[in-house]
């Protein structure tokens, strides 16, 4: 952890025990405030403290009157299982005794309580949050007109003008999706839930079926959204780039095989448009064009992790290629977002085993699956579980061509409750058929998005940074 | 320009203090405290053996190279990166080999009855023993260890400045820089000089360039163009090492050491024996003069093109005779054991082997049956007639003296462009390959003649070896020249394979490399018999795949020299062991090809298969 994340954690520790400024109708604050005087954990107690404050209750309300609901209101119109409840732990000893909980919690994490391949004492079920996104993205989408987007035959999204939705609004589509390809939007307008990211530094270690660690990669990853940027200059579109939505870079700081492998991905709105992805390879001091239809490679190797998934789901949407099928709105357990303050997963030191319990929590979604219809795409069908309130996926599951479960990416964001940014604090990526791993650990650089420039995602420039 | 004996000594300890002052200062303004220090390092040792030798009686030690690399790099804010990177390296093969390595040598005088085509050869890992009827021979202890701080020990040196938003950027120090979009052999990638000594063209590109000091200017004009500027004060030629048999002269590169030329007389088809050569590098000054070069970058057709331009000198040389010894009382060119070392200059070198009645006359007489005893033109030195020993003489042999000079401007242009083919989509998951294009226009690139005009008949002509011996003028002419690359990129995946997990990544490149008025050129002195063809070709062909989740890798290159019918193939399986700590590496490299045909055939008797393991941190 860097010296500035730990001042932070500490400071909320101790602001954890000072007086509540709770307010009526803030029960979710509530609820953590509580939960985390249960478990007298000071991860619990330093979450209940960093969104107990009058800016998270101020944006939540907004979203809240925005959307007409929030996670907690929807979750009170179901009937619940009387033990799905915060300060609950399921374990292997208990798990028979739960009938209800594959309806609930994912036959990956299950597996997890008796597995030896990267087993969990158990998982707590925390307080449900509710997340929201940055205000710039808020009065955005409020600023929209009556059906603002549409969908064309290519799958683009395209605003009333016919220009790229992406390019022309800054505002989320669908925010009540109607049908697969709606959702898939709203989840591709997540973005990485800001307008800027900055890894400083993400850890990928590659772990195998005895949970042993193979390799790790040390890096630095930045992403700009190109287009539509509502908190962070440039606002609006970013001169240079234009026709591009987003983009993302990659640079390895470790192994010292490979350090300084730099790799920049510019994704442009047409459909028609591959991806611009160029490669700096330390072993040529060369500059490399990739093509960008090839995003099924794992981005290095013995990764579980392929260019197709940096965050989660990138693999370009055309809809002549793939169907989206909205399948049904679904009660999860997933891994809350509070890898602002805490890692939920606790991922052990020896980066690639999960060193105690994990916490989860109750999210509503939308569960939705991305079919391949030219039989080529390294999954048949991948399902998506996108959360309601954060429109970012909370749980992916990836089919083989056999139609077996391949892989599966479940993570933690980084979300900064005051702003709604997101960023990153870990991730699991793994090879339910070959029992490997990928677990990934991120210290998201707050406080250098600032220094972020254009210049990172041009190649030239980036080689020479490390 | 300025050779090495050409500038007062002053003027180069000038340039090269400004030069380290502007280094120095440069360390010192970074004030803010280092908060993002990172090191590193590798140890890597190597074991293994050359097969397929020339003498096809060994098969003993073989490639044992290990390298020792230290990292280190600072980034004290956004503005500013420092690197540096140390080296040793070196070759236990010269120690282990006992000798054993055979390399060909001098041509042999005493098979008259091959037409002095026999060779003699020579050990590349022990000192020659001057003793018929294997003389010859070289230790190569100097290349057991790279230890020249400047010129072999710093690999990079080097600080990075950028403004704010990251738009320009200057980089001072000793480094090297890839241009271009050829791998393995190079078009515009010429930059750095090469280090073929440890492994020829088959070792990893960036181990292979020799860095150099540098200033190295990036500006983003636009968005989508850039210009890159290079200054190099230190001109560095590429290194490499003949096996030279020379008694006086006697150098070893090992296995991958040029061999020592055929020397034939090119009308005849005779061997030229008693003949050996002191070989002398002569090169610009260092820090007396100076390499630039700029490169335009910019987006066109879809794609990333370049323009590029530089002005240098050549990184592999001429050969220029300078003279010559005549050993009276050795027949193998040694000095020690001759009662007179005759000096003789370039007029009287050239008189002793193209004078009516001479050296080739001497040969071509051979050739044709008319030689009589008493026409070996020694004689009147004392010498033995070959011919007639029994009428008594010393035995008498000639070294000829000879610069490698690589004082010839390079002067290039060039254009590359890559593209994703995003319109062709081939293969069961419909990926595009990315073509590469890359083409440069050299002007007046310096040649050896093949053939040059005798210099005491007009009319008639001396080939082949002899016609190296002449003045530069003579010997040395200039040509265009225009080289191509087409290559294309592809990640494979096999329609078979339903649950394929990462692609196999395939290069393949087509070189082209047209000569002007290419006839009666050597492509590559003192290969004398080895022709510049009109146009060049070769084909390369790489392949990557991980198998094991990874843990194995099969890297594969192979390189066809089409023009002269000769390959090269490296096979590598690199495993990784310990988190990747420790990487266990075979590695095979095989060649092939008719003796002296063209480049790779150079090391048609260098078969090698090594293991080593590399330790990294």
């Amino acid at each position: 952890m860097k010296i500035n994340k730990l001042k932070t954690f500490l400071t909320i520790v101790v602001l954890s025990f000072m007086p509540s400024t709770a307010e009526a109708g803030d029960e979710w604050i509530d609820n953590w405030k509580s939960f985390a005087a249960e478990t007298g954990l000071p991860e619990h107690g330093a979450w209940a403290a960093a969104i107990d404050n009058a800016e998270v209750r101020a944006l939540a309300k907004d979203w809240e009157d925005f959307r007409g609901y929030t996670a907690s209101s929807l979750l009170s119109k179901e009937t619940l299982p009387a033990e799905l409840k915060p300060g609950f732990i399921i374990t292997k000893d208990n798990i028979d005794s739960l009938p209800w909980i594959k309806d609930y919690l994912p036959q990956y994490w299950i597996d997890r309580l008796t597995s030896d391949w990267t087993p969990i004492k158990g998982i707590r079920i925390v307080p449900t949050t509710h997340y929201f996104m940055q205000r710039g993205r808020l009065d955005a989408t409020k600023k929209l007109g009556p059906n603002p987007f549409v969908i064309n035959e290519k799958g683009e999204l395209r605003d009333q003008n016919g220009e790229h939705g992406f390019i022309s609004e800054a505002g989320l589509p669908f925010i009540n999706p109607q049908n697969g390809e709606e959702l898939n939007w709203l989840f591709n307008a997540h973005g990485v839930g800001t307008d800027d990211l900055y890894f400083d530094t993400i850890d990928m270690a590659a772990c195998n079926s005895a949970n042993n660690l193979e390799r790790k990669y040390k890096a630095n990853i930045f992403w700009r959204r190109m287009a539509g940027r509502v908190s962070a200059p440039p606002l609006g579109n970013v001169k240079g780039f234009e026709g591009i939505t987003e983009a993302g870079a990659l640079l390895i700081l470790s192994p010292r095989d490979v350090r300084g492998l730099a790799g920049v991905r510019l994704r442009y709105a047409d459909a028609d448009l591959d991806d611009n992805f160029k490669l700096f390879i330390p072993s040529l001091r060369r500059t490399r064009s990739l093509t960008g239809t090839n995003g099924q490679d794992p981005i290095a190797p013995g990764l579980e992790l392929t260019w197709d998934e940096w965050r989660s789901n990138w693999f370009k949407t055309d809809r002549r290629n793939f169907k989206y099928t909205l399948l049904k709105e679904d009660i999860i357990l997933a891994l809350p977002e509070v890898g602002n303050v805490y890692d939920p997963l606790r991922i052990a030191n020896d980066a690639c085993n999960l060193s105690g319990i994990i916490d989860m929590e109750v999210r509503p979604t939308w569960l939705y699956e991305i079919t391949d219809l030219t039989q080529t795409y390294q999954y048949s069908v991948k399902r998506v579980h996108v959360d309601k309130e954060t429109y970012y996926s909370q749980f992916l599951e990836m089919v083989d061509r056999n139609g077996e479960t391949w892989r599966i990416w479940d993570d933690t964001r980084d979300w900064e409750p005051t702003t709604g940014r997101f960023m990153w604090r870990s991730a699991v990526i793994a090879n339910v058929r070959d029992e490997r791993a990928t677990v990934i650990t991120v210290d998201s650089a707050w406080d250098k998005l600032d220094s972020m420039t254009n210049s990172i995602f041009n190649i030239d420039q980036l080689r020479d940074r490390r | 320009m300025n050779t090495i004996n050409s500038k007062l000594y002053i003027n180069t300890i000038n340039r090269k203090n400004i030069f380290f002052f502007i280094m120095m200062m440069s360390l010192c303004i970074p004030t803010t405290y280092a908060d993002d220090f990172w090191y590193g390092g590798r140890l890597k040792v190597g074991t293994g053996t050359y097969f397929d030798r020339l003498d096809d009686s060994s098969n003993g030690a073989g490639p044992s190279q290990f390298i020792l690399e230290l990292q280190a790099e600072w980034s004290p804010n956004d503005n500013v990166s420092v690197i540096g990177d140390i080296w040793l390296r070196g070759d236990r093969f010269y120690d282990l080999d006992d000798g054993e390595f055979r390399a060909p040598a001098l041509q042999n005088f005493t098979s008259p009855q091959s037409a002095f085509l026999d060779r003699f050869n020579m050990s590349t890992s022990s000192n020659g023993t001057y003793l018929m009827p294997d003389p010859f021979g070289a230790s190569g202890k100097e290349n057991e260890l790279l230890d020249d701080f400047d010129d072999e020990l710093l690999r990079e040196l080097s600080i990075r400045f950028t403004n704010d938003d990251g738009t320009a950027s200057v980089k001072i120090g000793k480094f090297q820089r890839g241009w271009g979009q050829a791998d393995g052999i190079r078009i515009l990638d010429i930059l750095n000089a090469q280090d073929l000594r440890q492994r020829t063209l088959l070792a990893d590109t960036d181990e292979i360039r020799i860095p150099a000091w540098t200033i190295a200017f990036n500006a983003d004009i636009s968005n989508n163009v850039s210009l890159e500027l290079i200054y190099i004060p230190e001109v560095r030629h590429s290194e490499f090492i003949i096996n030279n048999p020379t008694p006086n002269d006697q150098t070893s590169g090992g296995a991958f050491g040029f061999p020592f030329p055929r020397l034939i007389e090119g009308q005849s088809g005779f061997g030229m024996p008693l003949l050996g050569a002191r070989l002398n590098k002569k090169k610009v000054k260092d820090w007396d003069n100076e390499e630039v070069a700029l490169r335009l970058k910019f987006n066109a057709f879809g794609g990333e093109a370049t323009l590029n331009a530089f002005h240098g000198y050549q990184d592999l040389p001429v050969v220029v005779l300078t003279g010559a010894t005549l050993h009276v009382g050795s027949f193998i060119n040694d000095p020690s054991a001759s009662v007179a070392n005759v000096p003789l200059d370039v007029p009287t070198t050239i008189g002793a082997i193209h004078a009516p009645g001479q050296y080739v006359d001497f040969i071509q007489s051979l050739a044709g049956g008319t030689a009589a005893p008493g026409d070996f033109p020694l004689i009147p030195f004392g010498c033995m007639d070959i011919l007639n020993p029994g009428a008594g003489g010393f035995p008498c042999s000639v070294t000829a003296d000879f610069d490698l000079d690589f004082t010839e401007r390079q002067k290039t242009i060039g254009f590359s462009f890559t593209r994703d083919m995003s319109e062709l989509k081939l293969g069961p998951k419909n990926v595009s390959p990315v073509i590469r294009l890359e083409v440069a226009h050299e002007f007046d690139k310096a040649f050896n003649r093949q053939v040059i005009n005798d210099p005491f008949l007009p009319g008639q002509l001396a080939k082949g070896t002899p016609a190296l011996i002449g003045t530069k003028a003579d010997s040395v002419t200039h040509r265009d020249q225009i080289s191509t690359l087409l290559g294309f990129d592809y990640n494979l995946w096999l329609s078979g394979w339903k649950n394929q997990r990462s692609s196999i990544f395939i290069t393949s490149q087509f070189f082209n490399i047209h000569t002007k008025d290419h006839e009666n050129l050597m492509f590559q002195a003192p290969y004398a018999l080895l022709e510049v063809e009109e146009n060049q070709q070769y084909f390369t062909q790489t392949y990557t795949f991980g198998l094991r989740n990874d843990n194995v890798i099969l890297d594969g290159l192979a390189v066809w020299d089409l023009s002269n019918d000769s390959f090269a193939y490296r096979q590598r399986v690199s495993f990784s062991a310990m988190g990747n700590k420790l990487i266990p590496r075979i590695e095979v490299g095989i060649f092939d090809g008719d003796e002296e045909a063209g480049l790779l055939a150079l090391y048609r008797q260098s078969d090698y298969v090594e293991f080593s393991l590399t330790y990294q941190f």
